[in-house]
């Protein structure tokens, strides 16, 4: 019995250092299947949907977190279909906030921070919100200067000295964080106010995606110096990990399927103070954003 | 956040590792162990020279002039890799330790690199098995489908220009992301193709181990130079031509 295991041994051993020698030995460099031409293929993270609520502060200084947002977005990109959507919510949405009854939208960040007008949107809107990132007048100029100057073409011409300080001429400009911030801020001069604003932050916001792109193409490690910038200048509650991921899938989304679009709205007034009230037609676009996380 | 979410990659777990098996469970009298262990290593020394002999053969064989036999794989003096690192998104001046982390990161991604595309452009019989090691799941499997490298029978494969570029984030080195541009002349069948290649990896070290997590990968064949130069010569004598023309009708 001993001398058969033995010999089954030695005969084991025999055959596994000799088979590569059977087989032929060296590896083999011819490959199955036939490819021709151009290969493209964009990575996936995972079939999904994410939705991240973009805010901007009106705080000149100090905690963003304690003073009211006056950009209001939530982002959704569709990771399958690589197409997305900003729908924008002008400051003055009149909505109901968890806890504290109907008040301006606005108001919901200098009660609650972010996690309330996430809360707020959340109930309005029947989207789970992923992520929320905040910044304020210098962390948005900062990373401004960080990321570069943002290129943008402006159909007219912006003059605000009396309130944004824009002074912004028509045509194909590159924006310094200073004429950005004031591009972003500037709402008396546009006919429809706070609503042209909103939308002219969610088109600085796709401008800057295709900055994004746009470097990262020439040199993939670019989008470090993104990270970096946003860890530095924005207020966010998303890991290390989840960042670098987000950041990667924003480099793969082709701006062009991604949908800009403002709630409708109309212009009304609760006592003293004009708000606007959110059309019940929006309820279709939040249905159809919350199915697909794309607005295009 | 319930459920999988969308940024979760999903990684093997340790628990997934198939547990050591026995192949045979068996025990020897006490008198015996003294010339069972010399069996085996006369009989591994037995296999070590064969094997030896056997290769010299064919270390010989691939030196010969002449046509090759099909199946056997011609031996060319590739390009040599130039793999720059750089540390990329510093924010502060990093520390001494920082610095040493970044520097040690250097190598393992270098050499992930260098596998990835021997195993793409070289040996791609091993693709399979490389990629599925060196990517996250949910990337191995797009980077499989788009299929790049060398995925035709080719009687010779020589990779002409090998490049890569890979900035490490510089606070903690745990992510990288990078580009690798190969040029590779292929022969199939008497015929040549010149390939142009190039590939957006990004990358995350999770327990040790740096993976793929996300690629861009761009392929497409190049012109060879007697055709660019046949093109060139083609369009000088075009704009000669008009320009004749345009001294005529002067």
């Amino acid at each position: 019995m001993t001398r058969r295991a033995v010999a089954l041994v030695v005969i084991i051993l025999f055959i596994v250092a000799a088979f590569p020698m059977l087989r032929g030995g060296g590896s083999d460099s011819r490959a199955s299947g036939v490819v021709a031409g151009r290969v493209h293929e964009t990575f996936q993270p995972n079939d999904g949907k994410i939705y991240i609520l973009v805010l901007g502060s009106d705080a000149r200084h100090g905690n963003p977190q304690r003073a009211r947002s006056d950009a209001i977005h939530i982002v959704g990109i569709n990771a399958e279909t690589m197409r997305g959507g900003i729908l924008n919510f002008p400051r003055d949405s009149w909505v109901d906030i968890p806890g504290y009854g109907s008040a301006k939208i606005n108001e919901a960040m200098e009660r609650g921070g972010p996690q309330l007008l996430a809360r707020t949107l959340e109930k309005l809107t029947g989207i789970r919100l992923d992520y929320w990132v905040l910044t304020g007048f210098e962390g948005f100029e900062g990373l401004i200067r960080r990321i570069g100057n943002v290129p943008i073409t402006l159909k007219r011409d912006i003059y605000d000295p009396g309130g944004s300080g824009a002074r912004l001429k028509a045509g194909r400009r590159r924006l310094p964080s200073w004429r950005a911030l004031a591009y972003v801020r500037t709402r008396k001069v546009f006919k429809d106010g706070d609503i042209a604003r909103t939308s002219n932050q969610a088109r600085f916001l796709l401008q800057m995606l295709k900055l994004l792109n746009k470097q990262v193409e020439r040199d993939p490690s670019a989008v470090f110096k993104w990270i970096a910038a946003g860890r530095e200048f924005t207020d966010l509650n998303i890991s290390a990990d989840e960042l670098f991921r987000l950041s990667v899938l924003a480099t793969q989304v082709d701006v062009s399927r991604i949908g800009n679009v403002t709630v409708p709205v109309s212009i009304g007034s609760i006592g003293a103070s004009s708000v606007v009230f959110i059309s019940p037609r929006a309820t279709a676009l939040y249905s159809r954003f919350r199915e697909k996380a794309s607005l295009r | 956040m319930d459920g999988l979410h969308p940024l979760d990659a999903p990684l093997p777990s340790p628990t997934a590792r198939k547990p050591k098996r026995k192949i045979l469970d068996i025990s020897i009298a006490a008198s015996r162990r003294i010339w069972v262990p010399l069996v085996a290593v006369v009989m591994l020394a037995t296999v070590g020279v064969a094997a030896y002999a056997l290769t010299r053969r064919e270390g010989s064989s691939n030196h010969q002039s002449g046509p090759q036999p099909s199946d056997s794989p011609v031996t060319l003096e590739q390009a040599p890799w130039r793999i720059q690192t750089l540390a990329t998104g510093i924010t502060s001046k990093p520390t001494k330790e920082e610095k040493d982390w970044l520097r040690n990161q250097r190598g393992p991604l270098t050499a992930l690199v260098k596998e990835l595309h021997s195993a793409l452009f070289l040996d791609p019989s091993t693709r399979k098995r490389v990629v599925r090691r060196l990517f996250s799941a949910s990337a191995a499997r797009p980077f499989l489908s788009a299929r790049p490298g060398i995925t035709v029978a080719a009687d010779s494969v020589r990779t002409l220009w090998r490049r890569g570029r890979i900035g490490i984030q510089a606070p903690g080195a745990r992510r990288a992301a990078g580009t690798v541009t190969v040029v590779a002349r292929i022969e199939s069948d008497g015929e040549t193709v010149r390939i142009g290649y190039r590939s957006d990896l990004f990358l995350e070290k999770k327990r040790g181990r740096w993976r793929v997590v996300a690629f861009e990968t761009d392929q497409e064949p190049l012109p060879e130079s007697e055709e660019r130069n046949k093109a060139s010569r083609d369009r000088n004598e075009k704009g000669r031509k008009n320009d004749n023309k345009k001294g005529a009708s002067r």
